[in-house]
């Protein structure tokens, strides 16, 4: 691979006027290590070198370059874009900055990238969704009246950007990526999808309406709450859930338990407060009442019950399958 | 109310009663957990705490039969004026698996390894007996809950508790204002069901008049789930689970450790029988697979030594069921994603490899018995101006089919041990690194772009003994074929329907 590099800095000394001589010497330098570099095939840290050569001064032989670090490196698009700018570089200065062989292989390479790269007919819901694959915003075919083809991973990496349709072929390296989807009011997605070379397939990109924002709160503090019977915590408490059915509880020692269904919808915001009423005294808790029954018992029987009442038994504890009784101090 | 009249009220309702007291305030807690307890956790540390948030109690026991949960105990207050509020913090870990207390440390996912040391670390002291255990579990293989509970006299009830294995790793904060010290009401928290997050510990509500202990457990369910779909002859179903990545028993240097040890979730994955061979390779490249940069090739004999025994040869030679070697990481993972996979995880080779074991984990892909040179393809090489351990049966790679004798997981993957090293998908870190600390109990991994090395399990035909270990870790840089490196791939399934 190395040998289909091209290594020559000789370019570079083409006429310059003088105040560029300095910005030369650097490019000269970094294009010089990335040459270094891609004969140890270190791509990476040879794509750092080159792109900061081109980045002082473009240059076909540059371009071409930094499209064999792409290749070697998977990121077929990329390089894709740099051999195809290497060439143009090349016709624009009079077909004097790439060798023959140099041009060769520029096409032959693009025309390997051809088949290797894969394409999706992705479909989008909602379309004003923005999205990224690989952390980057997707691109238009540069150049093409055609809107309807994207590809991804030769934009820098960056927000998301909205597709120009909900239908739309994307071109993409084969392997691993990563998409993101986000649109205010639904829930953002994000799915791993591997394409394998020259593949052609379907995705279909679908976002969720946002979960819905439940906050609990009592008119007693401290309360416990619990949904669908877990735990969240106590009041006051907000809970992030997807839209449906759930049962809430509230409860509190000496107050009646608060119990309520509540239905949520998408992105729905709803305030739930749980008025918790002190647990109600019965007729048959007023000292009065049982004194009254008592009363009227108790003369017949007291004197045969003394005579026969059993040692009080307090019930054993249970200790479970462990046997284990722990007593708080 | 006249004097007589209360006494004969006292006196019908002491005598009327069914000879019994009321009973104490008492809640019978009931544990049960979905982590396999034969082969991730089976001890259970209780610890109690009341509530001022001082300790009273630690007990610690091992259920490591199925059939034994869930376990339960219970929570008693003997105080019949009023009732009384106690913090139980569960912690379910596997055996072995714990660390010196000093006090409480607390870590959050994300944040470095640190061993912090506390000052004044709490003490369980008991009639001025100091009854502080010596040790406690270690956190990233433990599920850690904290209740409250509130005892009131004359109650008494149950309460389910279910530890799981997504909370593993995920430690409670028993204070926020005062780290160190017991767990503090509207600060405590602990995991419930969702990995890596904490809800504020609430009271438990009680089932009251229920102090029964249910005869059905999670564990019914079973440790593994396998794939949907039948296998195909050079591909082998892993079943997903909860198991244990790492091992306390491999130290060496800190860049090779494998602690501190983890519990990892994985869904079930293909994975190839053999790793891919020079003729798999060539066959795929004639199909139109476009390496990123082709293997190093060797048109001449094989070689003995690392230098001389690159296995690929631009002409089709008699290496063709050897593996492939001298092959970059970006190369062996293209050809995976080629093949539809992708480079196995770390977690996921070293879950295949840790399988033959019918509980626990094995040492080797095989099972516990140390390898032997008739086993597996190792030691073929001299090392440190010493003869290879195997030397005696020659030296250099071997074919794939002479892995057979016995370099065999329990599903049937061959060659894991032995042969080449394979390159993995993560980036070679420790694990007590940044990168890992951030990863999570399902499908653990670290990925870092253009890192400085990759990841590589299992031994090679060069290799010492120790490295045959399902755990042991090794790393090399991603641009540096070897002839002790190959690959094998692995490739998503859908997990069989759960019974």
């Amino acid at each position: 691979m190395a040998c289909a590099l091209c290594l020559s800095i000789g370019f570079f000394t083409a006429t310059t006027r003088a105040q560029d001589e300095e910005v030369v010497t650097r490019a000269r330098s970094a294009f010089s290590q990335g040459a270094g570099l891609a004969k140890q095939m270190r791509w990476g840290d040879a794509l750092a070198r080159f792109e900061a050569s081109a980045k002082l001064r473009a240059h076909a032989a540059t371009s071409y370059n930094i499209g064999i670090c792409l290749r070697a490196l998977g990121r077929y698009t990329q390089a894709r874009v740099w051999f195809r700018r290497g060439l143009s570089q090349d016709q624009a200065a009079g077909n004097k900055e790439l060798s023959a062989s140099t041009v060769a292989n520029s096409k032959a390479y693009l025309a390997e990238i051809e088949r290797v790269l894969a394409t999706l007919e992705v479909r989008l819901e909602p379309v004003s969704a923005t999205i990224t694959v690989d952390g980057r915003p997707l691109e238009p075919v540069s150049g093409a009246k055609n809107k309807t083809t994207l590809v991804a991973g030769i934009a820098p990496a960056g927000p998301g950007r909205a597709p120009p349709v909900a239908r739309f072929t994307l071109v993409l390296d084969p392997g691993a990526h990563l998409f993101v989807l986000s649109r205010k009011g639904f829930t953002d997605a994000v799915v791993r999808k591997t394409v394998a070379p020259a593949s052609r397939g379907k995705l279909e990109l679908v976002l969720k309406r946002l979960a819905a924002t439940l906050r609990i709160d009592s008119n007693q503090p401290q309360a416990a709450v619990s949904l669908d019977g877990l735990d969240v915590g106590l009041v006051p408490v907000t809970l992030q859930r997807p839209a449906g059915r759930y049962q809430v509880a509230v409860r509190k020692r000496g107050f009646a338990g608060y119990e309520a269904e509540v239905n949520l919808s998408p992105a729905q915001k709803m305030d739930l407060m749980a008025r918790l009423q002190p647990r109600a005294v019965g007729l048959h808790e007023r000292w009065w009442f049982w004194t009254a029954i008592g009363a009227a018992v108790a003369g017949g029987v007291v004197v045969t019950y003394f005579a026969t009442r059993p040692e009080p038994q307090r019930p054993a504890l249970s200790g479970g399958g462990l046997g284990w009784t722990i007593e708080v101090p | 109310m006249k004097p007589v009249v209360l006494l004969l009220l006292v006196a019908v309702l002491g005598g009327c009663s069914d000879g019994s007291l009321s009973p104490f305030g008492e809640a019978l807690v009931v544990v049960d957990t979905d982590l396999p307890v034969e082969r991730v956790a089976s001890r259970l540390r209780v610890d109690l705490f009341d509530e001022h948030g001082d300790w009273f109690s630690s007990r610690d026991i091992a259920r490591p039969d199925v059939r034994d949960w869930p376990l339960s105990f219970s929570v008693y207050s003997a105080d019949e004026q009023r009732g009384k509020r106690v913090w139980v913090r569960l912690r379910l870990y596997p055996e072995g698996r714990v660390r010196d207390y000093l006090g409480e440390r607390f870590w959050n996912w994300g944040t470095p390894f640190e061993e912090t040391v506390v000052a004044d670390a709490p003490r369980l002291l008991l009639d001025g007996q100091d009854l502080t255990p010596a040790s406690e579990p270690q956190p990233l293989v433990t599920v850690d809950r904290l209740l409250l509970l509130d005892l009131q006299p004359g109650e008494r009830g149950r309460l389910l508790v279910s530890l799981r294995g997504a909370c593993a790793g995920t430690m409670a904060r028993l204070s926020s204002d005062a780290p160190w010290s017991g767990p503090a009401q509207g600060q405590a928290q602990s995991c419930v069901d969702i990995n890596k997050q904490r809800v504020v510990v609430a009271e438990s509500s009680l089932e009251q008049g229920n102090m029964q202990t249910p005869s059905e457990s999670l564990q019914a369910r079973g440790p593994w789930r396998g794939c949907a779909a039948l296998g195909l002859a050079d591909r082998i179903c892993i079943p997903g689970g909860f198991t244990v990545l790492g091992s306390s028993e491999l130290t060496f240097v800190p860049s090779l450790d494998a602690v501190p040890e983890r519990v990892a979730h994985h869904e079930p994955f293909w994975i190839d029988r053999y790793e891919v061979t020079v003729g798999r390779y060539r066959s795929a490249v004639a199909a139109g697979f476009v390496a990123p940069s082709p293997p190093n090739s060797n048109d001449g004999p094989l070689g003995s030594t690392i230098a001389t025994a690159c296995t690929y040869s631009t002409i089709t030679l008699d290496r063709e069921d050897y593996a492939l070697s001298c092959v970059s990481w970006a190369t062996a993972r293209s050809f995976c994603q080629h093949a539809g996979g992708d480079l196995p995880t770390e977690a996921q080779w070293e879950h295949m490899a840790t399988l033959a074991a019918a509980s626990g984990r094995s040492r080797y892909v095989w099972g516990d018995a140390p390898p032997s040179c008739e086993r597996a393809v190792y030691g073929r090489m001299p090392l440190g101006g010493t003869d290879g351990v195997c030397q005696h049966l020659g030296q250099g790679p071997e074919p794939i089919s002479s892995y057979q004798a016995g370099d065999v997981s329990l599903q049937g993957v061959v060659g894991a041990a032995g042969g080449v090293g394979e390159w993995m998908r993560d980036t070679f870190e420790e694990y007590r690194s940044l990168c890992w600390s951030h990863a999570s109990v399902f499908d653990p991994h670290c990925w870092q772009d253009q890192p400085t090395y990759r990841s590589v399990r299992g031994g090679s035909w060069a290799a010492p003994p120790t490295v045959l270990r399902s755990a042991a870790r090794l790393g090399s840089g991603p641009t540096s074929p070897s002839s002790i490196l190959g690959f094998r791939c692995v490739y998503p399934a859908e997990p069989e329907e759960q019974p």
